[in-house]
């Protein structure tokens, strides 16, 4: 592992002077409201201090597994049923109504309890009874044997690579759940930081020419990630097709790139001598780096996505020079480079369309056939480079969806949002591979075996990232327990 | 120079040449309060501190999915206008947070003042009302007490003495209360154009406490009343329910409503006589009269005969609310209506026949196949007709609404966002207002003052801008805000009197670079300056950056209110930055790389350093094409074409200084090496790439 390389402080953007002292302000507004318990709050807060600023500096805590993370997610909804969790039953009872089933009790209305409603009475997001069979058959791959569908053979090819894990619940029956997936709050709380935001708030830059978070495709519900932790911890977009891949990478107006060498040593140059004035200004200081960044970052950014130099064999591996994959296999192929640039957190966003295209609440079969054949080989060819180039063990790759998709059908062919249960998996950065964790019951209907919520997931990274995911607090935003997670060890390699 | 952070301060724009000039040229004993006295009085000040104010009440433009709009209003805009509106004509801030909360209760036929409402109307959320209410409730009691009381929600406060039951109180103030856009002069449709505002809907409504916070689980034993915290039970509620004037709750009633759509169906009758006498005109048979000129006629009647039954309808509806004393001459209530369902009567016998002529035309010309279809509709309107000849019309007429409710919830019908209003309004929120706002109360121009120190000084008198709550730590200054806070009172709430007291200060005046003798001194007593012993240096806001970009090459529309513009500049007019849309899923590109206000709260603007502003302001359009304008601007400015002078002004104008003998040869240095004129377009834009010009010290 690289030394921590640091340009700008990770905590610029909270440079402000911490006022010293305690007392009783609202005693002095005249209400009386006489003296505080402060002691069991100072120890309160020292405590905190100890967990967390204290060891926030950039440097993971413990000695990590992973260094960076891949982040792929499918959005709308992709079908646990059809991808990762056969369940026979289903073909069994077809045309059935669940209550006609032995697994009626699925319905159960203290199970049902979990989903908080957003839109009442919408649509989508209801029970579905007729059971719906499985549209698509489903081979055992690898030493595992693990089967996955036939909508994805090439990362079933993968599968002793893969830690499935098909106990994941999450409380949003709609769409908000891919807000809710990032940050582990449902739509109807407070906006909190993502993943992301908080992997780039916790751990340093490991490449001084590249930022430390960022996000490719359409992106969710939420625009920003870093919500209170500032615009700093939001993620930075990259588009890998566009002339201009980063906001603002090259001049929008005339102007060559001598002119504006130029013009930057010449800024550089000034904001230099100005520094007499004030030589204890670390604000001023930070200018001068960020600049410096930014020039790097703007000759580093497309020199990063330019594949042209990756062999053909790696083109053909992800899909790159083919339909449908084309466009995924350039975001896949560019994530490898940004992760092996030392890139923290690259985010790749799957579906267009305000809910997602996933969302496939009729026509499921041709929806998941055509939508899966955009990922499944660039993900696998992914998976394979990652391993090839050695960078798997260190490279932590997520395939993860906001919810799965009902048993039964809607819409006479398709099905609809499922938030009690679905799949994701895990793979490299210290994952074991070749298992299946939780399971949901004979429907797909819950999770019922090691049942996991989206923190889960959170944590997991977090844990193989080396970090203690409770340092990662700020004050005046007290996160809940649920906010915190638990990592799912036995999906971890025992080392 | 100080007087650059004046301009920035007041009005958000650095001072072009000129005004340097007219500055040095006024006489040095008056010229700073001479300054001071036009900055907030022009009408710039008013944008600036309302895109600050923005920030502190959370100005969102609607957003939603696709067309389905989910939170805030459309023509939220109005509320806007109004702070900016509020702040020029230096309206107490007592009075505007009066008006945020309850204009509709405290004037309710004062229909411009409703557009305050529109910081009640950002809260709007379609899926669920406690959501809405919780950040209703969360941020007035945020931004206006710098209390947490959304703390209380589940349990009771943790560390004020605010119970659960006080914040189901508090929801009581809210809970009668929804949005409705009114219509506004010169739109007769409110999507085209209204104005989102407050009215008690459900003025007999209960409240009942969540248990543990849960909706799903009321305790409906106790119904909750309004009320205030014990620990403010010396202050006075007075909750009075008002019987309000008719056009207040029944917006047709309103003289500039029934004259746009007066003017509006004049103008239909208008062009419909112009298109009879056209056809007319170009008709060549005289004596047959074609089945198109036919058509015209009956239109023509169908307009007038509209505008003839809106003008009754109009009386009618005043008569049945304004009933006229007895008096034997004066038309009856009764009769009004009489004429106005005769008037309706015709309308729709007009109307009838001319869809049905249309029908019968479309049967004439239509082909074999589309014969039956065509007759079909035809058979329908000849019955209607027929129907119509015999039908009993009685007393009825459809009465225009023009106001809309926002939905309650998804599921609402159209039709019900169109039935009457309450009549009455429970008062509740007035109350709470005049509670807020009053001198007595202990946080309210505290927290004000707070805010307003903080936009002039960089850094706050009290750090928890949102929470003067037990938590938090005391204020160093606690004597000067509250000191502050008195005078703002009794100066009658003025913001711009306590704009000019701080800008006249010594304190404000201090510099980032203080003597040496002094900075030795208070560094060691006061190493963060806490107590404001020097100039906190400060970053621009992202609106202030580019807007002064703009204003600095002459290019800034300096158009003010109205709609917002769209978000991407190279759509929009060089207009201010706060008029951009800005919500959730709209946000100008460039602004958001500096720290562009949080539509979900912000307090304070971060401040963060980070390399893509360094490449915004390399690279944007907007730096570049305007470096252009600003250099050849600044080579024709005072005649002296030499390069020293050309860096001199430069530097003047940009970062509001003078360069020393380092910068002035290296700048000489930097146009000599290349080749005119792009030599001093570079040089501009270098400049605005200098941290001074994006610091205020």
């Amino acid at each position: 592992m690289k030394a921590r390389t640091q340009t700008v402080p990770p905590d610029t953007s909270l440079t402000r002077t911490p006022l010293l002292g305690r007392r009783h302000f609202w005693q002095g507004m005249g209400l009386g409201f006489g003296a505080l318990a402060l002691e069991s709050l100072l120890r309160t807060d020292s405590v905190l201090a100890d967990e967390s600023q204290a060891q926030l500096n950039g440097l993971p805590q413990f000695a990590p597994k992973a260094r960076s993370v891949i982040w792929i997610f499918l959005r709308g909804g992709l079908s646990h049923l059809e991808s990762f969790d056969p369940k026979p039953a289903l073909d069994r009872y077809q045309g059935k109504s669940i209550p006609e089933t032995p697994y009626s009790s699925v319905q159960d209305p203290e199970k049902l309890k979990k989903v908080r409603v957003v839109v009442v009475n919408d649509a989508n997001g209801q029970q579905r009874n007729l059971i719906y069979p499985t549209q698509v058959g489903f081979k055992h791959y690898g030493q595992s044997g693990i089967p996955v569908s036939d909508w994805f053979p090439r990362i079933g090819q993968c599968v002793d690579d893969l830690a499935i894990i098909r106990s994941m619940w999450t409380t949003d029956d709609n769409h908000g759940a891919q807000v809710q997936f990032h940050s582990g709050r449902h739509m109807l709380d407070e906006r909190v930081p993502t993943i992301g935001a908080w992997i780039s708030y916790g751990l340093g830059s490991l490449n001084e020419n590249l930022p430390k978070f960022i996000t490719m495709g359409p992106r969710f519900f939420d625009r920003r990630d870093g919500h209170y932790l500032g615009p700093a911890y939001d993620a930075v977009p990259l588009q890998v097709n566009a002339d201009v891949p980063l906001p603002f990478a090259r001049p929008q107006a005339p102007m060559t790139d001598q002119e504006q060498s130029l013009s930057f040593r010449l800024a550089n140059r000034l904001n230099r001598i100005s520094k007499k004035y004030y030589p204890d200004d670390e604000k001023l200081e930070a200018r001068i780096r960020s600049y410096e960044l930014a020039y790097r970052m703007q000759m580093a950014v497309p020199e990063t996505l330019s594949i042209e130099g990756e062999s053909e064999a790696t083109q053909k591996l992800y899909g790159l020079n083919q339909e449908p994959t084309h466009s995924f296999a350039r975001q896949l192929l560019s994530a490898r480079r940004l992760v092996e640039r030392g890139v923290r957190f690259v985010q790749i966003m799957h579906g267009n369309g305000a809910a997602g295209e996933w969302d496939a609440h009729s026509g499921l079969k041709s929806n998941h056939a055509s939508l899966a054949a955009q990922v499944d080989q660039p993900v696998a060819g992914l998976i394979q480079d990652l391993k090839c180039r050695g960078l798997l063990d260190e490279t932590l790759v997520v395939f993860a969806t906001e919810f799965g998709r009902t048993p039964g059908s809607q819409n006479a062919d398709g099905r609809d949002h499922h938030p009690f249960g679905f799949s994701i998996w895990m793979a490299g950065g210290g994952i074991q591979g070749g298992q299946i964790h939780g399971a949901t019951d004979e429907l797909g209907f819950h999770a019922v075996e090691n049942p996991h919520y989206v923190t889960d997931v959170h944590a997991t990274l977090l844990h193989q990232l080396g970090l203690h995911e409770r340092s990662l607090q700020v004050p005046a935003h007290k996160r809940l327990e649920i906010d915190f997670g638990s990592p799912i060890h036995q999906i971890l390699k025992s080392s | 120079m100080l007087v650059r952070r004046l301009y920035l301060d007041l009005i958000g724009l650095p001072p072009s040449l000129e005004q340097y000039r007219e500055y040095f040229e006024m006489h040095p004993e008056d010229r700073w309060s001479r300054t001071v006295d036009s900055l907030l009085a022009s009408p710039q000040y008013g944008e600036r501190w309302a895109r600050h104010w923005m920030d502190v009440w959370r100005y969102s433009d609607w957003y939603g999915l696709d067309a389905q709009l989910r939170y805030s209003q459309k023509h939220i805009w109005h509320w806007r206008d109004w702070m900016i509106e509020s702040l020029n004509a230096d309206k107490g801030y007592d009075r505007m947070v009066t008006e945020m909360l309850a204009a509709d209760e405290l004037s309710p036929t004062d229909f411009m003042a409703h557009r305050a409402t529109g910081f009640l109307a950002r809260n709007y959320y379609l899926f669920n009302r406690t959501t809405w209410l919780d950040q209703t409730i969360e941020h007035v009691g945020k931004g206006f007490l710098g209390l947490t009381i959304h703390c209380a929600k589940c349990h009771d406060h943790k560390y004020d003495p605010i119970s659960q039951w006080n914040y189901y109180q508090f929801r009581a103030f809210f809970e009668p209360h929804q949005i409705r856009l009114d219509p506004v002069p010169g739109s007769t449709e409110v999507s085209q154009n209204g104005i989102p505002r407050a009215f008690d809907a459900h003025p007999d409504i209960q409240t009942f406490l969540h248990i543990r916070g849960e909706e799903k689980n009321p305790d409906q034993s106790r119904p909750v009343t309004p009320g205030l915290p014990e620990v403010f039970s010396s202050s006075r509620l007075e909750i009075v329910s008002q019987k309000l004037h008719p056009a207040a709750y029944n917006p047709s009633l309103r003289g500039y409503v029934h004259d746009d759509r007066m003017t509006e169906s004049q103008r239909q009758v208008f062009s419909a006589e112009q298109k009879l006498a056209e056809l007319l005109q170009r008709s060549h048979a005289p004596d047959k009269e074609s089945p198109h000129i036919t058509e015209a006629r009956f239109a023509l009647a169908l307009a007038q005969s509209e505008l003839e039954f809106r003008r009754l309808a109009w009386e009618a509806e005043k008569a049945a609310y304004f009933p006229a004393p007895a008096n034997p001459n004066m038309n009856s209530e009764s009769s009004h209506r009489q004429h106005a369902a005769d008037a309706w009567k015709s309308r729709e016998l007009s109307r009838v026949r001319l869809e049905l002529h249309q029908a019968q035309m479309a049967f004439d010309q239509a082909p074999e196949d589309k014969k039956k279809q065509t007759q079909e509709k035809l058979h329908k309107l000849e019955a209607q007709w027929a129907e119509f000849q015999v039908r009993n019309w009685g007393l009825e007429f459809p009465i225009h609404r023009p106001a809309q409710k926002a939905l309650e919830s998804p599921d609402e019908s159209e039709e019900s966002r169109r039935q009457p209003f309450p009549d009455f309004t429970t008062g509740r929120r007035l109350a709470l207002a005049r509670w807020i706002a009053s001198p007595e109360n202990p946080l309210t121009a505290r927290v004000a003052v707070n805010h307003i120190w903080l936009r002039h000084f960089g850094e706050p008198l009290v750090e928890s801008m949102s929470d003067f709550g037990r938590r938090q730590k005391a204020p160093k200054l606690q004597d000067l805000l509250d000191e502050l806070a008195q005078t703002f009172v009794h100066q009658g709430w003025s913001m711009k009197s306590l704009h000019r007291l701080i800008v006249t200060s010594d304190a404000w005046k201090r510099s980032a670079s203080p003597p040496a003798d002094q900075k030795f001194e208070n560094g060691l007593s006061d190493p963060i300056n806490a107590l404001f012993w020097k100039r906190h240096s400060t970053r621009l806001e992202s609106q202030t950056i580019r807007d002064s970009v703009l204003f600095m090459a002459g290019a800034l529309d300096p158009t003010q209110f109205g709609p917002s513009v769209p978000a991407d500049d190279s759509q929009s007019p060089h207009r201010r930055s706060l008029y951009f849309l800005h919500s959730r899923d709209d946000q100008n590109p460039f602004l958001m790389q500096f720290d562009d206000a949080d539509i979900q709260s912000c307090y304070r603007r971060e401040e963060s350093i980070i390399p893509q502003q360094a490449l915004a302001m390399a690279n944007s359009q907007l730096t570049i094409s305007m470096a252009d304008k600003i250099a050849s601007h600044l080579g024709q400015w005072d005649g002296d074409p030499s390069p020293l002078n050309f860096i001199q002004n430069s530097f003047h104008l940009l970062l509001g200084r003078n360069p020393d003998a380092e910068e002035s040869s290296a700048c000489l240095e930097f146009l000599s090496e290349i080749a005119a004129p792009r030599n001093r377009t570079l040089l501009i834009h270098s400049l605005l790439n200098h941290n001074d010009f994006i610091t205020i010290r």
